[in-house]
């Protein structure tokens, strides 16, 4: 099995609802996106675009994150596909951040990005900080970097590796509005209004993502790093992925 | 290797120079720890690093430091490996620098490390060894124990091992030169970093390292003997008016060659992400210190010949060619990291960083620590000691 996403960029409208849900799923720190839509101005007016581009962790096939810890920390799951993060491993040296090239991990020992800076009100002593909120302890685990995390350690998207791991056994697509299923479903994909997001087994090749993949010619990002995603984009008739002009700073 | 002591240094010898440098270290070691309390008391978000900026000016100053380590013990290889005679009165000398520079590299890694306690069994105990930080280490080992026999062989002398010597020599010369390359390593694999990527990039570190390493051993050697050769011992004297500065200036012109080649190629790169931080980096102030002051201005002082052999020039001429090198280790490693990844039309152009207070108080820490240790090894070894090469 290998849990994928695909993301339709023509139905996606920036809501950043899918960046909410995480955040409070995860219990994040401000600024600690592990998903972010991010957005891009194309064009002049009157024909000026505003376009999205959701960015959770790609979960990548030959991830270099993974292959840059020096401790084993960052690591890919054969079973499912998933790349986590060992916090009781990680020490915290950053290189993984550096090696990602989509820059989808954190490291939350920094200066506050919002004042008043929410880890002194709700402080703690072992962890980041203490949340007013946070998913019961027995389903945060160090070993899958769920949860809140300690001071220190990298974190990113885990694809909600506490939910999806508890979906029944070889089901192909974790579908919203299957009521049956719903409780699986990442954080991201169950509250995205346009239904922009799909979660399924890219192994099976008749699950929904393959198909959407296949009929809709689906993309993944920077692929010439050869960390190969599997998270996909479907951009629309030709459509591009947005992506950052250097000419414009 | 047998070793021969070219004779204890006389007070008179040595001046009150290692005096005052062992106490203004240790006023920079105090200065330094006392400036970096925000560390013990809010951990690393004292650091202006972080989710944006990974590595910092705290990881700057480890990088420059191990690189100021490794190129002082190549000095030393040129007597203990590769036993080249004319360079043994500083082969001691240089092996105290190495050691003392790594130790102080190490600390200043050990605190901006998220948690350096578990780092010191979770990367043995997990090899991972696809990582180059794995290699890294190993090669600091090594080479940090070889420099710790040999310094204990030509300074102590208590016993004389010539097979151990000669083993630990060639240790040396391996564990700098493999470290060297994997650090360069560290930065050079990052596809997705392309002002740090390339296969050129461990070169680059180690054209780095080897003008480093003779600035540092040409500057401290100098400073032991109050920036007087008349107090030298002969073949010292010999060295340090001759070969030892035309040696800095050939390393420092391969240097040049080098940055020159790397500025160029950033400059007209077509490569997103390349050019602009090339554009930003040449309209800063701190690149045209480090070309003027901190390149070509050495550069002239110890191409005229009858500047170099005095202890003066050569002495400020190594301590600017060391600011240079600094300066840029700094835009190296900042430069990086400068154009963000996948960001959106409302991030600005440049990731934001200026080091914090904590910041510098930590690099002044970890440079006053190193020279402290190298201070005490020259108070307390015979640095003076020589190995006998041929």
């Amino acid at each position: 099995m290998k849990w994928g996403m695909v993301i339709d960029l023509e139905k996606c409208t920036g809501c950043q609802a899918c960046t909410t849900a995480c955040a409070m799923e995860n219990t994040n720190l401000p600024g600690e996106a592990w998903q972010d839509v991010l957005f891009y101005h194309e064009g002049e007016y009157p024909t000026g675009q505003l376009k999205w581009l959701p960015r959770p962790c790609m979960h990548c096939e030959d991830p270099s994150c993974v292959h840059v810890c020096p401790t084993r920390a960052t690591y890919k799951d054969p079973e499912d596909g998933l790349v986590l993060i060992d916090w009781d491993k990680c020490i915290g040296c950053k290189y993984c951040m550096l090696a990602c090239p989509y820059g989808v991990r954190f490291f939350t020992d920094e200066p506050a990005r919002v004042s008043p800076d929410i880890r002194e009100a709700y402080p703690d002593e072992e962890k980041e900080w203490s949340p007013p909120y946070e998913m019961p302890e027995h389903k945060q685990s160090a070993r899958t970097g769920v949860g809140v995390h300690r001071k220190g350690v990298v974190s990113k998207c885990t694809f909600c590796a506490h939910k999806i791991r508890e979906a029944p056994e070889g089901v192909s697509d974790l579908d919203p509005d299957d009521p049956e299923l719903v409780e699986y479903v990442p954080a991201c994909v169950r509250t995205c209004a346009p239904t922009a997001r799909y979660f399924g087994d890219l192994d099976n090749p008749e699950s929904k993502v393959n198909q959407l993949i296949a009929d809709k010619r689906g993309v993944r990002l920077l692929d010439h790093t050869g960390n190969r995603p599997q998270v996909y984009y479907l951009t629309g008739e030709g459509g591009a992925i947005p992506a950052f002009d250097d000419k414009q700073s | 290797m047998t070793t021969t002591t070219m004779g204890r240094r006389s007070t008179a010898e040595q001046g009150s120079a290692g005096t005052i440098l062992l106490i203004a270290a240790a006023v920079a070691f105090v200065a330094g720890i006392a400036g970096s309390w925000q560390l013990w008391t809010v951990g690393h978000a004292a650091f202006n690093t972080g989710t944006d900026m990974m590595w910092g000016l705290p990881v700057v100053s480890y990088a420059y430091l191990t690189l100021t380590s490794f190129g002082a013990a190549l000095v030393a290889c040129l007597a203990l490996t590769f036993r080249i005679e004319a360079f043994a009165p500083v082969a001691a000398r240089a092996l105290m620098l190495a050691l003392a520079m790594l130790i102080a590299a190490l600390v200043a890694l050990a605190l901006e490390l998220g948690d350096p306690i578990l780092t010191l069994w979770a990367i043995p105990a997990n090899m991972a060894f696809a990582s180059p930080l794995l290699w890294m280490g190993v090669c600091w080992a090594i080479f940090g124990l070889s420099a710790l026999v040999l310094l204990f062989q030509l300074t102590l002398a208590v016993d004389d091992h010539p097979r151990v010597s000669r083993i630990a020599a060639v240790g040396l010369l391996v564990g700098a030169v493999a470290g060297v390359v994997t650090q360069g390593l560290v930065y050079g694999v990052m596809s997705m970093r392309p002002v740090w990527s390339g296969p050129a990039t461990p070169l680059y570190f180690l054209f780095s390292t080897v003008v480093i390493g003779f600035a540092v051993v040409t500057l401290f050697t100098n400073l032991a003997y109050g920036l007087n050769h008349v107090r030298m011992p002969e073949r010292l004297r010999m060295l340090c008016e001759g070969l030892l500065p035309k040696a800095l200036l050939a390393a420092l012109v391969v240097y040049l060659i080098g940055f020159g080649s790397r500025v160029a190629t950033g400059l007209y790169s077509g490569q997103d992400g390349v050019q602009i931080v090339y554009r930003h980096m040449v309209a800063s102030w701190p690149f045209h210190l480090e070309l003027w002051v901190g390149l070509l201005l050495p550069l002239v002082l110890l191409s005229i010949a009858a500047l170099r052999h005095r202890a003066g020039i050569q002495t400020l001429a190594a301590a600017l060619i060391l600011g240079g090198l600094f300066i840029g280790r700094y835009e190296f490693i900042i430069g990086g990291q400068l154009v963000p990844l996948f960001k959106g039309s409302w991030v600005p152009g440049f990731v934001d960083y200026a080091p914090s207070f904590t910041e510098w108080a930590l690099l002044l820490l970890a440079v006053s620590l190193g020279v402290l240790i190298y201070a005490l090894g020259e108070k307390l070894l015979n640095l003076s000691h020589s190995p006998k090469t041929m």
